[in-house]
């Protein structure tokens, strides 16, 4: 046995380098001659062997071989290699044939003529199997072990055997028919039960089939203790002939449930060694269990019942192994199904509705916390959704049930702990053939996804507090302005007024008047410090109508001065009759003032032409409302696009480069854009467009076209005042 | 009776045109207000000016350009600047230009006096 091993290992590591040499590389091909020569050494002695343990298994006196291990050792060699080679392997048994069969003492001619008929049964299987398996050897498959059944250990010794007996036949005159029996059923049994064990090792195809350390190799260990004890009793048995003639099946009934234990449960290399288990048992005890007057009839007895009952054994055994590799292949799928879940932190789920059957997917009750071992039911997931959802949860239920479309909806859940979760929930309607309801969905654990929104708001929210204080500082001169303007007149009217007072007469009517300016004065001062509060204040974003021409002309009012500080002329044109647009005020004044800012700066290296700023505010398409800042600064190089929104990119040498960064986020959480594009002549265009509220337009006032900012500013205050 | 002297205003700020004229009649003067530097240059009150109140920042024709007009004609008129911007270098450079004063807002009754009794007596 050791020798056959050996013999498969190294042709199929040949068979390996076979693949090699088409790398047509020098040491390999010396290694590849080297290897075939080892295999074919290897298959001279395992014939050897094989054709001396056959003569032993003679049972004396002159019986025929119980088995004939040549034949099927150079199936399994032929099997185990390419066509091409196959004449090499052949060769290499003749010594071993001619030592054994000349030793035998049989003639020169006999002893070619039996070689031949040899070599034509293992070519014949393998060329047959190789033919209708599809050019491999699957032993783990039952497609592969019932064409092996049929070709190799049926077709081709029955074949084969025609020679055989013929040869005995022309030089030893033996009884042809009783020659060609003899042969063709050690054949069957040997190429049944030799073959598939060594091909499966030596093409390694013992992955799942071999017992490893554990229950399985335990299990192996039992069924080989129990098969040797039962058999080694079983078959020793001699009960005086004729005395239990009954008893004659007695030994292959008692064997059965060991066989049929190795074929269902472990695989087609077990189901072959047990069956070559049982024949060394039967040999070992002379074959003798079976009661019959000859030991020849024993033997053909013995082989009868072993072919019979080891073909559809093993069979089963390919069907078993094929059924445990399903198997094995649906938990890995599963596994990675159940990972891929965990991971995503998505789990799936079905809802029948008329029956209200539920089944989640392990992740499921994973993100719910129940234990899986719990019936899911509808009640139960409602002690989880939270408080506040569960109107929510039995309506989308209720309207489920109702009218069987798709649904997605997303709801909290209140943990145990306490802790919150927030499950993003998808489903799919079907219908059966009964036209029964049942939804089969995905519930996704959004809660990271949900907090990290809520954290990102936050510090949104932060940063653009940051890029309003960065705008207060560039503001500072233009607020001390606008504060200054108003005290100044006050502090005026109430020195007039004093001496109006004091003087003899009184000019009480003069004084009159100079107090009403002083309060008016005041008033403005009060609107600059109102209007600064508002833009400034650290707050949430709250959802309100916003007339962007009205959120445009205040922000515009806070700026004039630093803009007419900077010379910069400004042309405003805002749209009549523009629509609301849904938003926080405040954060798009803040937009409207970082884009004004900017232009601003742009422009102020400019000096050979006039600083022109134009702010315009339009409908645009798509029930959208666009604002636009339009200066003749430097502009920006059309590759330089992209980084302008990038935070802290900046072409100021004070600026913090954070401005139109939160400008655009501001944008976008208002569902708008903010794009930049350089002008057709000097300068560059800052736009955003917004969606319009639903329904609503701002007042048919318009500021027109300003060209002396300070007057529309003495307009804007008399208006607010 | 001497006649009053007349101080000129040029801001193009409304509430400094109302309420400055207020209390400089109060102190005695005549006094005439204009919206921008333009409007003064065009009015026939220039030679008779005793002093100028003058806003440093205006829309065309700033504070400053008008004292350099001023300079150009000849028209040595004494000048007291008034801005609503605190900017340290401006007040240097328009005093260096031979401004009176430069007074920030809002000023007090008392240093608008002072800087137009110092106007008054370089004529």
């Amino acid at each position: 046995m050791s020798a056959w091993t050996t013999l498969v290992g190294s042709s199929t590591m040949a068979s390996g380098f076979g693949r090699d040499i088409a790398r047509k590389r020098d040491g390999v091909q010396t290694r590849e001659g080297f290897r075939i020569a080892a295999s074919a050494l290897l298959i001279c002695v395992g014939y050897y062997l094989g054709a001396r343990i056959g003569f032993m298994l003679r049972l004396p006196p002159a019986t025929p071989s119980v088995l004939w291990p040549p034949n099927a050792i150079l199936t399994a060699a032929l099997l185990l290699t390419p066509p091409r080679r196959w004449w090499i392997y052949l060769l290499a048994a003749l010594p071993a044939h001619l030592i054994v069969e000349v030793a035998a003492r049989l003639p020169a001619s006999l002893v070619l003529a039996l070689f031949v008929t040899n070599c034509s049964e293992a070519l014949l299987a393998a060329a047959l199997v190789r033919q209708f398996s599809g050019g491999g050897t699957a032993f783990n498959t039952f497609r592969g072990l019932a064409t092996f059944i049929l070709c190799a250990s049926l077709i081709a010794p029955f074949l084969s055997s025609f020679l055989d007996a013929g040869a005995m036949a022309v030089f030893r005159g033996e009884n042809y028919w009783l020659d060609w029996r003899t042969r063709f059923f050690a054949n069957v049994l040997t190429e049944l039960t030799l073959v598939p064990p060594i091909v499966m090792i030596g093409s390694g195809q013992t992955a799942g089939v071999l017992p490893r350390p554990g229950r399985r190799l335990l299990e192996w260990g039992g069924l080989w203790l129990g098969l040797i004890i039962v058999g080694g009793i079983i078959f020793n048995w001699h009960p005086q002939s004729g005395t239990f003639v009954v008893l004659s099946h007695l030994p292959i009934t008692v064997i059965m449930p060991f066989l049929y234990w190795a074929a269902v449960r472990l695989g087609p290399l077990a189901t072959s060694l047990a069956v070559l288990t049982v024949e060394a048992l039967a040999i070992w005890g002379g074959a003798g269990a079976w009661y019959l007057p000859s030991p020849a009839e024993n033997v053909l007895s013995l082989q009868i019942i072993l072919i019979v009952v080891t073909a559809p054994l093993l069979s089963l055994s390919g069907l078993m192994q094929e059924r445990r590799q399903t198997r094995d292949a649906v938990r890995a799928s599963e596994a990675f199904l159940s990972e891929g879940q965990r991971l995503g932190s998505t789990g799936s789920f079905s809802w029948r509705v008329d029956t209200d059957e539920i089944t989640w997917s392990e992740q499921v009750y994973r993100i719910f916390e129940f234990d899986q071992a719990v019936p899911v039911t509808l009640e139960l997931i409602g002690t989880r959704v939270h408080p506040e959802d569960i109107p929510l949860f039995y309506e989308m239920i209720d309207r489920a049930r109702g009218d069987g479309n798709d649904f997605e909806y997303e709801h909290r859940l209140r943990m145990s702990d306490q802790s919150v979760k927030y499950l993003h929930v998808v489903a799919h309607g079907t219908r059966d053939q009964d036209g029964r309801l049942e939804y089969v969905g995905a519930i996704q654990d959004v809660t990271e996804r949900r907090l990290s929104e809520e954290a990102l708001s936050k510090v949104r929210s932060e940063l653009a507090h940051v890029a309003r204080a960065t705008s207060l500082g560039a503001l500072t001169a233009s607020i001390a302005h606008e504060v200054s303007q108003p005290l100044s007149g006050i502090i005026t009217n109430a020195s007039a007024c004093l001496r109006m007072l004091a003087a003899d007469p009184p000019n009480v009517d003069g004084a009159r008047e100079t107090a009403r300016r002083t309060i008016r004065d005041g008033t403005r001062a009060s609107d600059v410090i109102t209007r600064l509060r508002a833009l400034f204040a650290k707050k949430e974003a709250t959802t309100e109508s916003v007339d962007l021409n009205e959120a445009t002309r205040e922000v515009v009012a806070l700026s004039l001065s630093e803009l007419q500080r900077n010379r910069v002329i400004l042309q405003a044109e805002l749209a009549v009759g523009l629509p609301l647009v849904t938003g926080d005020r405040v954060q798009l004044q803040q937009v409207i003032l970082n884009l004004l800012l900017n232009a601003s700066d742009a422009m102020t290296g400019v000096t050979d032409r006039p600083r022109q700023l134009v702010i315009r505010t339009e409908r645009d398409e798509g029930h959208r409302v666009r604002l636009s800042v339009q200066d003749a600064g430097v502009g920006f190089e059309p590759q330089d696009v992209d980084r302008l929104f990038e935070a802290f990119y900046t072409t100021k040498s004070g600026g913090m480069g954070i401005g139109l960064c939160v400008s655009r986020s501001i944008i976008e959480n208002h569902h708008g854009r903010l794009w930049a594009a350089p002008n057709a002549g000097l300068g560059a265009t800052f736009s955003f467009s917004v969606p319009c509220a639903p329904g609503g337009v701002t007042g048919s006032d318009s500021f027109g076209t300003v060209r002396t900012p300070a007057v529309t500013y003495a307009e804007h205050c008399m208006r607010n005042s | 009776m001497v006649a009053r002297s007349l101080v000129s205003i040029v801001d193009d700020d409304e509430s400094v045109r109302e309420s400055l004229p207020d209390l400089l009649r109060e102190f005695g003067f005549t006094v005439q207000a204009f919206s921008s530097a333009e409007e003064f240059l065009a009015s026939d009150c220039v030679a008779q000016t005793r002093c100028l109140i003058l806003d440093i920042a205006m829309p065309g024709m700033s504070g400053p350009d008008l004292q350099r007009e001023l300079t150009r004609r000849r028209q040595e008129i004494p000048i007291v600047f008034i801005t609503a911007y605190v900017d340290e270098t401006v007040r240097p450079r328009v005093l260096a230009q031979g401004a009176v004063e430069c007074l920030f807002k809002p000023f007090t009754e008392q240093a608008l006096r002072e800087a137009l009794n110092v106007a008054l007596r370089a004529t």
